[in-house]
């Protein structure tokens, strides 16, 4: 992701979520995204605008919503990590929606996206970059513009159903802005990106789709104190909209904390024993792998990879003169480098994010034949977690890498055909033979 | 005027209310448990590597704390000395195992530079924790002398020499020792008031207890 050009890749509208991704290659791809947004985003301007036509009632609200607005949109919380920004512009979109029409909430949408990615381009020192902002202008007017349909079509439809349809009205517009929204995010994502970090994307949608709810209630209390003649009161609303972005800064900070305390321990382990910087790198790029191949599911997959990542953390309290002996360890030698599976889980214990994983770390030598260590556990005992690891670990200690320190000092590095031969000759007692099929799959693929 | 309207606005002013409690008061300490733990992570591999470090740094949090509290120092500050007690033995897992066999009092000068390194490599390490980097001074000068750096030393690793040697010297020489050594070493190896504030909160404290207002 860093060599050739370097370009932001969309903030996609402004009330929610905005995609801060950088793209390599993909700047005409990119430009010709921009292109198709901004057509499709005119199209459902211009339909938005016949079947929800602007106000011709001027109120304060014309001033009071878009200052709140812009006020909002420079409160963003990013979660770099996940390369999404959130701010907090929609309930003052959608109740601009109800006092100007289509083209009020379109101009405001347009407006503030405009405004505040500048303004993130200037305080950081960018470029300004054209195609980069008619992306995310072309995703707002077109997510705006979409909720203003659904807005206006909820209307009429309800008109003579319902007395109050303004609840009905707000929560319209806020799905179908979110669903395009999001839906345009990820389109343009994996036209630019051709797919490969989509999958980091949705992750991170998922944050800002989290707060949909929290958007719905303040829209709907926007909506409600407009109508009801309290629109002097609506400046409050800032406060649970300050509230909300603060809850997720922490959480964002609570999300890079935990990956810092990885990096961190992980540091420790490099230190202790430096031949382990590539052994952990290599099993816990290769675990993840296998792991979605056995079929296990993203979240537990991205977990597995952290835990494969952390599986030898034990090891910082072993002896590395033991470790890098150039000889066949004694049975006392033995004893003390086995303790590291229980050290493992003795380290990790306290902080509770790690919980799922110490398991998976501590079992990480049984075996299906009930003669691994610590516990001795059973096949059906043993976490399919911790037999990943297990194969994963085995084959990277059979190969040795591509670094002399990566290369274990007491024994002669296996070829890869080698190594995996070995692997199906201990299917069944020592490794598990679902769990080497897949490894072995994933290694014809060349994933390793 | 609407009632539904005014019914809405009061609930807005409990719902604002309501986060206004949750991101100031629960959340932050929700996230200072978290990193807490995750020192606790760092501590308990050391002691794992270490044995002999097993229960030093709970004295050391004690010992610490109740100087920083006598310097006049609460909240984020007090956390954050905590954290570098905590922290500022990480950079041992550097130092060879074989260190576990030999008493201190028997190292021979290349082994006492080498074990003097951990504060470089802990400070080196923390440098590459965005969440923790500015607790790497702090860490780096726990065992610089008072001689040598004087006021360029961080108030926070003054306190932590002080606390970390005292503990270290009260095992290997018994408490009289150890405040002897202190004494001794009072303007040269250690800073003159946070001896003193240490002096005060053993004194404070009768028979080498804390009170429970300056215990931990």
């Amino acid at each position: 992701m860093e060599h050739g050009i370097r370009a932001k890749t969309a903030r996609i509208s402004k009330n929610n979520l905005s995609y801060i991704g950088t793209h390599s290659q993909g700047k005409e791809r990119f430009q010709g995204a921009a292109y198709a947004c901004a057509t499709l985003a005119l199209v459902l301007s211009l339909w938005a605008s016949r079947v929800l036509p602007v106000s011709t009632s001027f109120s304060p609200l014309w001033i009071v919503l878009p200052i709140l607005a812009i006020a909002a949109e420079f409160l963003p919380v990013e979660f770099p990590r996940q390369r999404v920004r959130v701010t907090f512009t929609l309930p003052f979109v959608v109740s601009f929606a109800l006092v100007a029409g289509a083209p009020g909430a379109i101009l405001l949408d347009v407006l503030v996206t405009a405004c505040g990615g500048a303004w993130r381009r200037y305080s950081r020192g960018q470029r300004f970059a054209s195609g980069w902002m008619m992306a995310n202008i072309a995703v707002a007017a077109c997510s705006a513009a979409a909720g203003s349909i659904a807005m206006a079509i909820l209307s009429s439809a309800l008109v003579n159903v319902h007395r109050g349809t303004v609840p009905f009205e707000t929560l319209g517009f806020m799905v179908i802005y979110a669903f395009v929204n999001v839906a345009l995010i990820v389109i343009l994502d994996s036209f630019v990106e051709r797919g490969s970090s989509t999958a980091e994307l949705l992750k991170g949608m998922g944050i800002g789709l989290g707060s949909l709810a929290a958007y719905a209630i303040l829209g709907l209390a926007i909506g409600t104190l407009q109508k009801g003649g309290l629109w002097m009161a609506i400046p409050l609303t800032l406060v649970p909209v300050w509230c909300l972005r603060t809850a997720l800064s922490y959480r964002a900070r609570m999300d890079e904390h935990y990956y810092e305390t990885i990096t961190a321990l992980t540091l420790m382990l490099q230190r202790a024993h430096p031949y382990t910087q590539g052994h952990v790198e290599r099993v816990g790029r290769t675990a993840e792998e296998v792991g979605r191949r056995l079929g296990l599911p993203r979240n537990r997959a991205r977990l597995l990879r952290e835990a494969a990542v952390l599986h030898d953390i034990g090891k910082i309290a072993v002896d590395e003169q033991i470790l890098d002996k150039p000889a066949k360890l004694t049975s006392e030698e033995m004893e003390h480098v086995r303790l590291h599976a229980i050290f493992g889980s003795e380290i990790l214990a306290p902080v509770e994010e790690f919980a799922p994983i110490i398991p998976w770390i501590r079992h990480h030598h049984e075996r299906p034949d009930g003669t691994g260590y610590p516990d001795g556990l059973r096949d059906d005992q043993i976490p399919i977690e911790s037999k990943i690891i297990a194969v994963i670990d085995a084959y990277d200690a059979m190969t040795g890498g591509e670094s002399p320190a990566d290369t274990r000092s007491y024994r002669t590095p296996l070829t890869k055909s080698g190594a995996i031969a070995e692997l199906e000759r201990c299917a069944g007692t020592q490794f598990d033979l679902a769990v080497v099929t897949a490894f072995k799959a994933v290694a014809e693929m060349g994933e390793l | 005027m609407d009632r539904i309207a005014i019914a809405v606005l009061v609930s807005t002013i409990g719902m604002a209310a309501i986060l206004l409690y949750y991101v100031h008061w629960h959340l932050p300490r929700q996230f200072e448990r978290k990193m807490r733990n995750s020192v606790k992570a760092f501590s308990k591999a050391i002691e794992l590597r270490f044995p002999h470090q097993v229960g030093k740094t709970d004295k050391v949090v004690e010992y610490s704390l109740a100087m920083g509290r006598r310097f006049g120092m609460a909240g984020m500050r007090l956390t954050d000395l905590e954290m570098a007690v905590r922290l500022r033995d990480i950079g041992l897992c550097a130092i060879p195992y074989s260190f576990n066999n030999i008493p201190s009092t028997e190292w021979t000068e290349d082994q006492h530079k080498t074990f003097f390194e951990h504060p470089h490599i802990s400070a080196a390490m923390l440098e590459l924790v965005p969440s923790l980097k500015h607790l790497a001074p702090t860490v780096r000068d726990h065992h610089a002398l008072y001689s040598e750096r004087g006021e360029n030393t961080a108030l926070e690793a003054s306190i932590l020499k002080v606390a970390t040697e005292y503990v270290w010297l009260e095992i290997e020489t018994g408490k009289s020792g150890a405040l002897a050594t202190l004494r001794s070493l009072k303007g040269k190896d250690y800073s003159p008031e946070v001896v003193d504030a240490f002096l005060g909160v053993l004194n404070s404290s009768g028979a080498g207890q804390l009170l429970p207002e300056v215990a931990v």
